[in-house]
Parts: C-alpha cells; sequence; structure tokens
C-alpha cells in the first residue's frame, strides 16, 4: 500500500478515509490512488470493526478525475478499444465494489469534485457538499475527448434523470452547490467547515448501504429509453444538436449519449460495463489524444513561456503604446489595462482613440451591472487608459503594438513615425493577420526589434495570440512578446515567419 | 403468372386525429373490424374463401399492436380460418398490404384476400412506437435522421418552390376535395363508422376546411421553424446537402397532411375467386414496386418507385391516364410533377391528405380506392398511385381497368 489514502478509524467503528496525492496539490486518480482505494475497500468491506465510512480529502478541493498525463499517451501506445475498455472497466469495478460493500460510505465533499473525482463521490451512499463560492461539480471529460467512464454516465442518469445528466455530461458543465443540490447530484450542502460533521450526522441515522438503483422496483426519474416519449425526444434532439454543436468532428458527446440510451436501459452492471466499451472507444482514437496533447500538455508548455529564449532578462510590459484603436486595438487595450499595464491608446483623432476606449467602457459599464467589479475598479481600469494623437506619448513604453489598417504604406508610415521616439530597447510589434512579418519589418530602422503579435478577435475573449518571427527578430523582442502576452494570462504560439497558424 | 384483380374496396372517413375528433372514441380495433366488416357486407363475402387478412399500421404498438389484422378480422366476424397479418412500409403500409396479398395471387398461393390499413393518430400518436432511427444516437447520427417536415422543407429549398406555391398547392387540394364531396365522388366507397349502441359517429372527412384560402394558409407559421433551428435539425440537413446554404421553411398545417383517424379494406383475388364469388373484378394489378432513396430527404422516393413500376408494366408516363401521390406535404407533390413531368389536371383531382388527411397506416389504400373511383366515373383506363415514406422509401402501384 502506498501513501494516497489515510485510513482511520475511530472508536465509533467510522472509518474515515483521507485522499492526499502526495506531490499533487489536487488529488486526481492515479494508479497508485486506485490500488490504495482497492485496499481500503476490501478493509470496510471485512474489517468488523469498520461499521461505515466517511471519504474525504486533505486539500482544498474533494478531487479531480483521471491524470491525464496516464491517458493522452493511450493512443500512441496503439492501445485497442477493448483493451482501453478494460481500463475503465477496472475503476468501474472498484467504484462498484465500494459502492456494494455493504456498509454505509458517504462523500463529505469539502471542495470542488470533477471527473473521477464526482464519479467516486456518486459511488457513495450519500454526498454532503461543501457550500463555497468557488465550489462546482461536474464531469467534464468531454472536453478532453471522453466520457466519464467511472459509472459518471450511468450514475447520473440514474440519479437525477436522463434529461438532466446529458446536457451535463455532453456539455462537460460543471455546477455550482445550490445547483448540484437542486439536481439532486448532492444530498446536502453545507458550510465547508461543517461537511465532515453532516457526514457523520447522516451515518448516524443508520442508512441502509444501498444505491438506489440497487434496490427492487427502482426506476430511472424521467424514464428510459424509447418508450418515453420525453426522453425519446431528449435523445432525438441531442444527437441532432450533438451533430451541429460538433459538426461531426468530435466524437465524446455522442458516446456519452450512446452510453445513456443504451446502458440507462441494461441492469446496472451491464449499464457500466456498456459505459467502459464506449469509453475504451473513445479513448483508442486519435480525437481524445490530440485534445488532450493540444488543451493540457501543449497548452501547458505554451503558458509557461516553453518557447522563451533563455538568458534574456524578464521585462515587465509597464507601458504599453497602441496605433490605432479600432477593434482591435480597443481590445487590446482593455485587456493590457486588465493586467495591469498603463497603456497609450493613439489615433489619427483625439476622437477615434476615444471611440476605442469607449469599448472598455462598455465592457466594464457591463461587469458593474453585474456586479462582477466595482465602480472603483473600473474607474481606475479606465484611467490606465490614455488616449492621444501624439506620437511623442509613446516615450516610455517597453512594447508598440500597431493595430492600424491592412496596409503596407499605412503600417509603414506609423512604424516610421513611432519609431521616431520610442526607446532603442522598445519592442515594436504589429498585430497583422495577412502580411509577412519579414516584409513589414523592413519599413523599420531596427528590424530585430520588430515582431508579430497577432491576437484574435474579440481580443478580451480570445485566449490565443500568435507571436510571429520575422527573418531579423532578435530572442531579446521574442522574451518580450512572450512576457507580454504572458502578463495578459493568454496562450502565446510561436510562428516562424512568414506564415500565420490561424488567420482571424 | 395469375391476374390479381380488385373486386371491391371500402374506408371509413377519416376523423380528426384529435380528442375533440368524431373517431377519437372508436378504438383502432373497432374501426379496423366495421371497415372489414362493411368489406364483407356489401360483397356478401364468404369470409371463409379468404385466405388472408394484411392491414398496414404505421405505429403497432399498444391498442394497435399484438399484430391488430388478425384481432380485426376475428372482431369482424369473419372465419377464424381466416389469418391476419399487420405490415408497416410506414406511409404506404395500406398500399404495401394491398401488393403483398397481390403478389400472392399472383404467384398462385392464394385466390382471395383482404388489405388495407388502419390507423388512429388520435389514439396512438405518431411516434410512439419509438424506433431506433430516430432515437438510437448510435443510428440517428450516422444516417442523418431529420424530422420528416424538415425534409419537406429541404425539397422545397432545393427546388426552389415558394410559399404561395405550396400554399396555391394547399388551397386547389381542398377546391377539389369540398368539389368532390359534394358531387359524391367518394359515396360508394365510405363505410360510416358506428358507436357501441351503433349510432352512426361520423360518414363523412372531418378534417376538410372547404372555401380555404391563399389568406387563410398565409396567416399560419411553419411548422419546422423549432425543431429546425432549436432542435439542430436545419444544420443536420445542411450537412448532408452542403450545396444548400439555409433551410427555407415552408410547410404549415395548412400545406401539409392531416392528422387523422381512418381504416380502409381492399378485396383483392384472381379471376377464378371473382367467379365463384360471383364478382366481376373492377381493376387488373398491372404492377407495383418499392424503393429506398436518400433518407434525409426522404421524400422523393415516389418518382423513382413510379419509374420502376412504369418499367415492369412495359409502360411509360403517357400510358397513364390518372394519378394520385400522397399529399404528405405540398412540396412532395410539387416535387414529384416536375420530376414525372405530370399536368396538374391528372393528379390528385380529388383533393388529398392535405385537405382530408392521413391515417398513416390506412391511406396507402384509401388513395388506390379514391384512384380506381375516378377512373370509373372518367371512364379511364390506367392510373398510378403512389406514397413517399418515411426513411427514404417510395411504393408505386399501377392499376387497369378490366
Amino acid at each position: 500500500m502506498s501513501n494516497t489514502i489515510r485510513f482511520d478509524v475511530d472508536a465509533d467503528g467510522i472509518a474515515t478515509l483521507t485522499i492526499d496525492i502526495p506531490g499533487k496539490s489536487m488529488n486526481v486518480i492515479t494508479p497508485e490512488f486506485q490500488g490504495d482505494l482497492a485496499s481500503a475497500v476490501e478493509r470496510i468491506a471485512t474489517d468488523a470493526g469498520v461499521k461505515a465510512a466517511v471519504i474525504t480529502s486533505a486539500k482544498r478541493d474533494f478531487m479531480a478525475g483521471a491524470d491525464l498525463k496516464d491517458l493522452v499517451t493511450a493512443y500512441d501506445r496503439g492501445i485497442g478499444a477493448a483493451e482501453a475498455a478494460r481500463f475503465s472497466s477496472e475503476l468501474n469495478k472498484l467504484y462498484r465494489k465500494l459502492e456494494t460493500c455493504g456498509k454505509p460510505v458517504v462523500a463529505a465533499m469539502n471542495g470542488l469534485a470533477l471527473g473521477g473525482g464526482l464519479e467516486l463521490a456518486l459511488a457513495c451512499h450519500y454526498r454532503v457538499l461543501a457550500d463555497a463560492p468557488k465550489v462546482v461539480v461536474g464531469l467534464p471529460e468531454v472536453k478532453v475527448g471522453l466520457l466519464p467512464g467511472a459509472g459518471g454516465t450511468q450514475r447520473l442518469s440514474r440519479l437525477i434523470g436522463i434529461a438532466n445528466a446529458l446536457p451535463l455530461m455532453a456539455e462537460g458543465k460543471h455546477v455550482k452547490p445550490a445547483e448540484a443540490r437542486k439536481l439532486g447530484i448532492v444530498d446536502e450542502i453545507v458550510p465547508p467547515e461543517q461537511v465532515i460533521e453532516r457526514a457523520r450526522a447522516w451515518l448516524a441515522t443508520s442508512p441502509e448501504p444501498v444505491a438506489p438503483w440497487d434496490r427492487k422496483g427502482f426506476k430511472v426519474p424521467g424514464g428510459v429509453g424509447q418508450q418515453n416519449p420525453g426522453i425519446a425526444q431528449t435523445f432525438m434532439v441531442g444527437t441532432a444538436l450533438a451533430a451541429k454543436a460538433t459538426w461531426r468532428n468530435y466524437p465524446a458527446p455522442l458516446a456519452i449519449m450512446s452510453a445513456v440510451y443504451e446502458g440507462c436501459q441494461l441492469p446496472f452492471d451491464r449499464g457500466l460495463a456498456v459505459e467502459s466499451k464506449y469509453f475504451g472507444k473513445l479513448l483508442s482514437g486519435p480525437v481524445a489524444r490530440n485534445l488532450m496533447r493540444t488543451l493540457f500538455v501543449n497548452k501547458g508548455l505554451a503558458d509557461s513561456l516553453a518557447r522563451r529564449p533563455e538568458g534574456v532578462p524578464k521585462v515587465r510590459v509597464s507601458r504599453l503604446g497602441i496605433l490605432g484603436a479600432g477593434m482591435m486595438g480597443a481590445g487590446i487595450a482593455y485587456v493590457s489595462a486588465q493586467a495591469g499595464i498603463d497603456v497609450v491608446l493613439l489615433d489619427t483623432s483625439l476622437e477615434a482613440a476615444e471611440k476605442g476606449k469607449g469599448y472598455s467602457k462598455k465592457l466594464l459599464a457591463k461587469g458593474v451591472e453585474r456586479g462582477k467589479v466595482t465602480q472603483e475598479q473600473a474607474d481606475a481600469l479606465l484611467a490606465k487608459i490614455r488616449t492621444t494623437t501624439d506620437y511623442a506619448d509613446l516615450a516610455g513604453c517597453e512594447l508598440v503594438v500597431e493595430a492600424v489598417f491592412e496596409q503596407r504604406d499605412v503600417k509603414a508610415g506609423v512604424t516610421a513615425r513611432a519609431e521616431a521616439v520610442i526607446g532603442k530597447d522598445t519592442v515594436f510589434a504589429s498585430n497583422t493577420s495577412t502580411l509577412p512579418i519579414t516584409g513589414l519589418a523592413q519599413a523599420s530602422k531596427r528590424p530585430r526589434q520588430f515582431i508579430g503579435i497577432h491576437f484574435f478577435s474579440p481580443v478580451d475573449k480570445m485566449p490565443l495570440v500568435e507571436i510571429i518571427m520575422g527573418k531579423k527578430t532578435s530572442p531579446e523582442a521574442l522574451a518580450r512578446a512572450l512576457d507580454f502576452v504572458g502578463q495578459l494570462r493568454k496562450t502565446p504560439i510561436v510562428v516562424d515567419s512568414p506564415d500565420l497558424a490561424k488567420s482571424s | 403468372m395469375t391476374d390479381a384483380f380488385i373486386y371491391d374496396h371500402v374506408r371509413s372517413p377519416r376523423g380528426k386525429g384529435r380528442k375533440d375528433g368524431a373517431l377519437h372514441e372508436i378504438t383502432p380495433i373497432s374501426l379496423a373490424s366495421q371497415v372489414l366488416a362493411a368489406l364483407r357486407d356489401r360483397s356478401g363475402l364468404d369470409t371463409a374463401l379468404v385466405d388472408d387478412v394484411v392491414l398496414g399500421c404505421v405505429s403497432p404498438i399498444g391498442e394497435q399492436g399484438a399484430d391488430i389484422a388478425r384481432v380485426a378480422a376475428l372482431h369482424a366476424g369473419y372465419d377464424e380460418s381466416v389469418p391476419g397479418k399487420q405490415v408497416n412500409r410506414f406511409c404506404a403500409s395500406g398500399l404495401e398490404a394491398v401488393n403483398a396479398v397481390a403478389a400472392t395471387v399472383m404467384s398462385g398461393q392464394s385466390q382471395l384476400a383482404v388489405a388495407g390499413g388502419v390507423e388512429s393518430m388520435s389514439r396512438v400518436p405518431i411516434g410512439a412506437d419509438g424506433g431506433a432511427w430516430p432515437i438510437d444516437p448510435a443510428v440517428a447520427f450516422p444516417h442523418h435522421f431529420v424530422p420528416q417536415g424538415i425534409s419537406a422543407d429541404l425539397i422545397a429549398t432545393l427546388d426552389g418552390y415558394t410559399r404561395e406555391q405550396v400554399d396555391a398547392y394547399a388551397v386547389e387540394s381542398q377546391r377539389r376535395a369540398a368539389e368532390a364531396w359534394k358531387d359524391g365522388r367518394f359515396a360508394r366507397s365510405i363505410a360510416p363508422i358506428r358507436d357501441v349502441v351503433g349510432e352512426v359517429v361520423l360518414d363523412r372527412d372531418e378534417y376538410m376546411r372547404p372555401g380555404t384560402s391563399m389568406n387563410d394558409l398565409a396567416a399560419l407559421k411553419p411548422a419546422f421553424v423549432v425543431p429546425g433551428e432549436q432542435g439542430g435539425f436545419d444544420t443536420v440537413a445542411l450537412q448532408k446537402y452542403p450545396q444548400v446554404e439555409a433551410i427555407r421553411h415552408v410547410h404549415t398545417a395548412g400545406n401539409s397532411s392531416g392528422i387523422v383517424d381512418g381504416a380502409a379494406a381492399v378485396l383483392v383475388g384472381s379471376k377464378k375467386a371473382g367467379r365463384r364469388m360471383r364478382l366481376q373484378p373492377r381493376a387488373r394489378i398491372r404492377a407495383f414496386a418499392s424503393i429506398g432513396s436518400e433518407p434525409t430527404i426522404m421524400l422523393t422516393g415516389p418518382a423513382a418507385a413510379s419509374r420502376k413500376a412504369l418499367k415492369l408494366a412495359r409502360m411509360t408516363t403517357s400510358d397513364i391516364d390518372l394519378w394520385e401521390i400522397n399529399e404528405a406535404f405540398a412540396a412532395v407533390v410539387l416535387r414529384y410533377m416536375r420530376d414525372m413531368e405530370l399536368p396538374a389536371d391528372k393528379v390528385n383531382v380529388n383533393g388529398g391528405a392535405i385537405a382530408m388527411g392521413h391515417p398513416l397506416g390506412a391511406t396507402g389504400a384509401i388513395v388506390l380506392g379514391t384512384l380506381l373511383d375516378e377512373m370509373e366515373r372518367r371512364d379511364l383506363s390506367t392510373g398510378l398511385v403512389t406514397l413517399c415514406i418515411g426513411a427514404g422509401m417510395g411504393t408505386a402501384t399501377i392499376i387497369e381497368r378490366v
């Protein structure tokens, strides 16, 4: 036994399983954890001194899902669907053993529970969830091209009904505690400090250690299969909407629907087996691998500025010049001010520059209205955006981004005017989406400081930023651009000129 | 090969398929039995001679389940030696039943049979039987399932039929149906339906709206906007037909077939059987065919089915004097007439399902009877009847008066 679960039994015979995966800030399902849980379940089932169990976490949150690091390599290992299905069915069998261990088990969910973490809680006989602002529960597997393969498709559907469960799984939406309680995903929501206490209080009621679906005469709320017109409609429309949402490129939403459609018409254990098979089809396919690789492995690398040249000192952009207050310039101004950067927003007329600033005003007013920012915060942010028509105001900027009309002579003009005033270390960036950077850099007196930083529209919503190297762009300029994108908490991808990876 | 002849046919009037419809209180078994009994009584039929009763039914569950054909024959007082079989070719089931019994007569495996269909849409709603095709995600997805109304709107979009054109067709259907009723052209085929105390609850088609104008129809909202736009089905159709930019929704409750209750029965037999019954054959069944077609657009099968039947009969369109194509949706008829190059005055001359309703399992037998009656009235020789069918099929039958 390794050390991912602490197992304590008190004088009343109540075992407390405290999950604490070493070296991780968040509990995730690892092979070691599966082994430890198997031992713990065995002990709960067979130790006469154990009357009941509470499962909780030593971390701030309850538990997230599987460690994607273990899953992302499956496809490249050449795993087949049947073998991949066994990966899921092992965990399914373990959770099922917990559920049928003969003693009441309660999940004391002290924080967020997602994916396999929520599935573990669903395999308990009762769920108490901490009611705190950042706590959510959900089954987001679809977002990485997978399905909840540890009983989620079967238990959630049987617990809250297919019509409620399907959208949560097919869209990977998570819900806050109040909504989770309303839907019936959890039995109680309580202040975080009372989670264990309430879990134990439920055990004190001498509950029957039997899941609803293991009781005689159990019926899925809202019905199953074909003969229930509402459910038939749910699948009919759900399939069409999945085709629409995915444009037939992502197999997971459909696999989730099939696992629910087929599995819920079967005895529970057969349903779990069907779920595992659909999971196996997804895990053994390229789409899940690509999503996991892009969204986690590669995005994580990009976010950590993996392409940043070594040995270049980090420079924080404190003052940013933006040339052109159109749609892109206005958006870049907003996200930069949000990141605490002083912005000089320059256009040919003050009116045009103010119009660009108006974009931030509009977004902030909406935020104030919705209670997302205070009026003071909004005012402070707006004060960071200074509008001007005077190039001299660009002095002191560590970075200037031009977002003017996509025309070479226009771009060349603003480049020359800006370079006349900015410092020799200042990096000049073009937000072009169509013109090769090397060509634009010919208008620059300092092509080593010339680079492409290409945002996508709407800037405040799109997480990706392309950084395009010109032939003469220096490592220092690249580092500056990456540092800037990091400041904005966006994901940079570095592209070598003259190609743009993605055009808006 | 033995020839198969039509000796007689009857149908119920069509009741509104709603809770306030006249036939709503009539169980499907009663509806089917009354029609079978009427066919027997008016022909003086010795039912012991009947080799089979085959009835179409599209939602054969619940009250319409458990082989309604056999039980309807028993319940109608047919000899217990008469077996029964329920068939389902969706909207062409009633015609498929006729073709099926004709085939057994032609092959010498039976002498006399009753074919028809029944559907009480007010009691067993359309779609009540579910099915893998629309509902099972693993099936609906790869086969681009969309509801029929989306398919009809897709036809209109591809062919460029405007709302005015489909509405104009519907106005004409109402006009023709009203005129046909006024002129007594359906009188011979109608078997009034009675309640449990023997009183007639319906003796004419209840669904019609004589005098319907273009203005009346223009006020109706397109019926398939919600499933198309909010239900995602427009996109599913576009994924199959990428050449279409957007589905134009032109079909409404006013230019689509009506939801009704009804039943019909046709007596089919060999010449020998007719002699034995002392009945004159009214028409010979010359040829019939069913085909499969692209299932997302779904409703374009009639032309291919008709061509196949014509080929089997060694005929061409110019050899056919009168045509019936089920008015599932106005665009289906417009597409068919364009495709087959037919003049409007030879097609559905007494109106159709837009005016009088489409009791799914029964309609094929009803429109066959309507065609035969009109051929006799006009003293025409040949006729072709066809229907579009769910999941992309078509069935057609060619008859010739003798």
